[in-house]
């Protein structure tokens, strides 16, 4: 009698608590047309283009602003809030504006905004490396959507560096007028609105009725916040999200084996290397350096460690940059025999034992340990250290290693940005040239090229830059990686892009 | 008792002044630093210079600490927050009910069923019920939240779609992660309730109940019962205090807003002001609970109380 009392008990409570699912099966039409939900792997820090420091800013940003110059999604660099950009010498750019713009708060778009927003992000202590050359007290204003500015030195990369997200276009006053909040509350002139967000949860963006370009084909962009990238599969698989972002290699069959879902990839503009302390022994010589590179199988490591998201790199600068030279470069010959004789020309002992330094990154920690095996076939011995960022930088700059593991992705897309950091002289010391790389030829050839504007010239300069640097072997190339982004099948008009941040603005649904 | 309830109050303000020296300290020499994680490593040397001159970081540790001690003191100011320049006290306060919620709803969930099974557990001493009580007691002690969590997804959210796995605005969001969060605890508060009452059913003045023919109710629920509760309601307040600090893993999992989850993505990015006003906070309500534990025990036990001056 008991038993059956419990029984019943708690086939009511089943009942009760399915009552209460309303379940929300993923598949077929689309039940609320006018809302996007995108699922995102982390919390945007600020929205002010000044500083904002992180990816998911970059995506929020995306939505909400506009830049002078703007990158199509196969990258060509097109004109957006400017209607044209003239470069009228080396140093001096014309700025004809697109008439009849309004910002989120209906002021409109003046040159006087423009000024504004590039004096302010020459200042900026995170951009000033790209912007800093922008002469802060040559801005002319023409009349009502010209207006004339001034560099301190020629760069052949500043039309690209103008689509940067940090030089997102701002209304003055919106910036002045919100003062230290301005980062949370910002104001843009893109397809959407900054309406809310509660913060580690959601932000709500709402569609600018007045947008200037095709305006978005639904009301309401959640851009919903879930770290953990099981549960960013499960909200997709369950329907609760239309897109999710960062997709992990191991989940990418299930999305592909699902009917109601559709995968997008492409190739993302990084560069991940195992880098080499040529400071001290062994690889301050080029034999040990070389000698590395035959003993390393870098194809099975890619294949093992991302499972097939992404490609063996096998040079400086990633394929999607101009002039990159990477997809006419073979992968590295793997060679055990010649890799033996090599250190046993550079003089390297059997036995030696290379210190291989990483931050804690699983990645990393798989390839470092990958390498170690590998090495022990050569008669090497690997010593694995993992350090949290900070004191993994500080232990790199006391030039504690032999290698580090770590990777690169300009966000300006111009190979001086995938070049000049890593591997000129100036920047010997800093991130990520803490190989403290140095080669007075490169230098001559980086300094060259980054005067030069578009032209089979500067192309040369480059892809010879390049060659440099695969011949040096500063770096052993390990892979390129992909952006892998899952959406409901009903989710149409989405073009993947390199950059981590999407434009979601063209998106219809079924 | 006021009198007593006042000296916890004040004896809170040195606890509280202790606890942030301890963390500033241990943050202000730990590894890494917090410029460079707000720049990124893309960025020359000198802006990370300015930066660190901008952010106060470059001044020696006791002017730093004098610094942040002079606000949290005079305006209970916790300072702004390295990445996103919000102030911290602002940020806190959004997001400690939601910690404040779950906490308290798997504790309700852990006393519930951990008293009442262990209350079970200990009259049909050795029976069946008992027994799957037991194992029941060490499955939940030794399931890891990041593991039990993942299998509540799995069944409640993917196979049976009943609620939600991942947000925290209904009622429906706080079932799984607080019977993920609670698990534990269950376990803990029914094995405690189990020894604690075992131990008093063997007492004499039960048997003396018993012996009067006091109906079997009231024996366990009046006279055993309030007797076995003292050592219950201290595991309860630990536990209420591990709740509040363990949430960070079921945050994580369950992609809730949460104290724990911030202090965690903080600790990441070097962003000190959070981390410190974050445990300090945790500290606080810490320090509230065992103050209640301590007034609780009085009204149980009236020896106690009169010990309180």
């Amino acid at each position: 009698m008991k038993k059956i009392k419990i029984a019943s008990l708690l086939l009511a409570l089943m009942l009760v608590l399915s009552a209460c699912g309303g379940s929300n099966g993923g598949g077929g039409a689309k039940a609320d047309k006018e809302t996007l939900t995108v699922a995102v792997a982390s919390d945007a820090t600020g929205l002010d283009p000044y500083d904002y420091g992180n990816i998911f800013s970059e995506l929020v940003m995306r939505q909400i602003y506009n830049k002078l110059m703007e990158k199509d999604v196969e990258g060509n660099l097109v004109p957006s809030l400017a209607e044209k950009v003239v470069q009228k010498d080396d140093l001096t750019y014309e700025v004809t504006l697109r008439e009849g713009i309004k910002f989120h708060n209906g002021e409109a778009l003046t040159p006087q905004d423009i000024k504004y927003t590039l004096t302010r992000i020459a200042d900026s202590p995170t951009y000033g490396y790209i912007f800093g050359k922008i002469d802060k007290d040559s801005f002319e204003i023409a009349d009502e959507k010209t207006l004339t500015f001034k560099i301190t030195e020629p760069d052949g990369s500043f039309l690209s560096a103008l689509s940067h997200p940090a030089a997102s276009i701002l209304n003055e006053k919106a910036v002045t007028e919100a003062g230290e909040n301005y980062a949370q509350n910002p104001v843009g002139t893109g397809p959407f609105k900054f309406d809310s967000r509660v913060k580690l949860d959601s932000i709500t963006l709402t569609k600018n009725e007045d947008f200037w370009g095709d305006k978005p084909a639904y009301g309401k962009m959640i851009l919903k916040v879930i770290p953990e990238p099981n549960n960013r599969l499960i909200e997709l698989e369950s329907g609760n999200v239309d897109i999710a972002l960062s997709i992990a290699p191991n989940d990418i069959s299930k999305i592909e084996e699902n009917s109601n879902l559709e995968l997008f990839r492409k190739l993302d503009n990084s560069v991940h290397f195992v880098a080499l302390n040529v400071t001290k022994a062994p690889f301050d010589n080029p034999v040990a350096r070389e000698a590395l590179a035959y003993a390393i199988d870098m194809k099975s490591i890619v294949e093992s460690v991302y499972m097939g998201v992404g490609q063996v790199a096998t040079g400086p600068v990633n394929p999607n940059f101009p002039y990159s030279i990477s997809n006419d470069t073979p992968v590295h010959e793997f060679n055990v025999e010649k890799a033996k004789e090599l250190f046993k020309e550079a003089g390297v002992a059997e036995g030696t034992v290379l210190k291989i330094y990483v931050n804690d990154n699983q990645q990393r920690k798989d390839i470092a340990t990958i390498m170690q095996s590998q090495l022990q076939a050569v008669g090497l011995n690997a010593d694995i250290t993992t350090l949290e960022w900070g004191a993994y930088v500080d232990a790199l700059e006391n030039k504690e290693d032999n290698m580090f593991i770590m990777s690169w992705s300009p966000s300006v897309i111009d190979p001086h940005y995938a070049l000049f950091s890593p591997f000129h002289t100036k920047n010997m010391g800093e991130g990520p040239n803490y190989m403290y790389y140095s080669n007075p030829e490169l230098d001559n050839i980086l300094d060259e090229a980054i005067k030069l504007t578009n032209s089979p010239q500067r192309e040369q300069l480059y892809k010879q830059a390049q060659e440099i640097v695969i011949k040096d072997k500063p770096w052993l190339f390990v892979s390129n990686g992909e952006q892998v982004i899952g959406a409901q099948s009903y989710v149409k008009n989405f073009e993947i892009e390199a950059t981590s941040s999407q434009d979601f603005s063209k998106i219809t649904f079924e | 008792m006021l009198k007593y309830i006042t000296r916890r109050l004040l004896l809170l303000i040195p606890t509280i002044i202790g606890v942030s020296f301890i963390v500033f300290t241990l943050l202000h020499f730990s590894p890494g630093d917090a410029a460079t994680a707000k720049l990124g490593a893309d960025v020359p040397q000198e802006a990370i210079e300015a930066t660190r001159e901008a952010m106060g970081l470059n001044d020696p540790f006791i002017v730093q600490y004098g610094r942040f001690l002079k606000g949290f003191i005079l305006k209970f100011d916790l300072g702004r927050s390295y990445i996103t320049n919000e102030p911290v006290t602002r940020t806190l306060m959004q997001l400690f009910p939601n910690t404040l919620r779950l906490s308290l709803f798997a504790l309700t969930i852990a006393v519930v069923l951990g008293m009442s099974f262990g209350i079970i557990a200990a009259i049909k001493k050795y029976s069946i019920i008992d027994n799957i009580t037991m194992i029941f007691g060490l499955v939940g002690l030794a399931m890891p939240i990041f593991w039990s969590g993942l299998l509540l997804i799995l069944f409640f959210s993917v196979k049976l779609k009943w609620f939600p796995s991942s947000g925290f605005s209904t009622f429906r969001h706080m079932i799984l992660p607080g019977l993920a969060l609670g698990f534990q605890s269950t376990a803990i508060i029914m094995r405690m309730t189990r020894s604690s009452m075992l131990e008093v059913l063997d007492k004499d003045y039960i048997r003396t109940a018993r012996a009067k023919g006091l109906r079997e109710r009231s024996v366990i629920a009046i006279h055993s019962l309030k007797n076995a509760m003292i050592p219950v309601v201290t595991t309860i307040g630990l536990q209420m205090g591990g709740l509040l600090g363990g949430s960070v893993l079921t945050e994580t999992i369950f992609a809730i807003p949460g104290i724990g989850r911030l202090m965690v993505d903080s600790i990441k990015t070097r962003d000190y002001p959070i981390v410190l006003g974050g445990v300090m906070f945790i500290a606080i309500t810490y320090s509230l609970i065992s103050l209640i534990v301590d007034i609780l025990y009085g009204y149980i036990d009236p020896k106690v109380k009169s010990q309180y001056r």
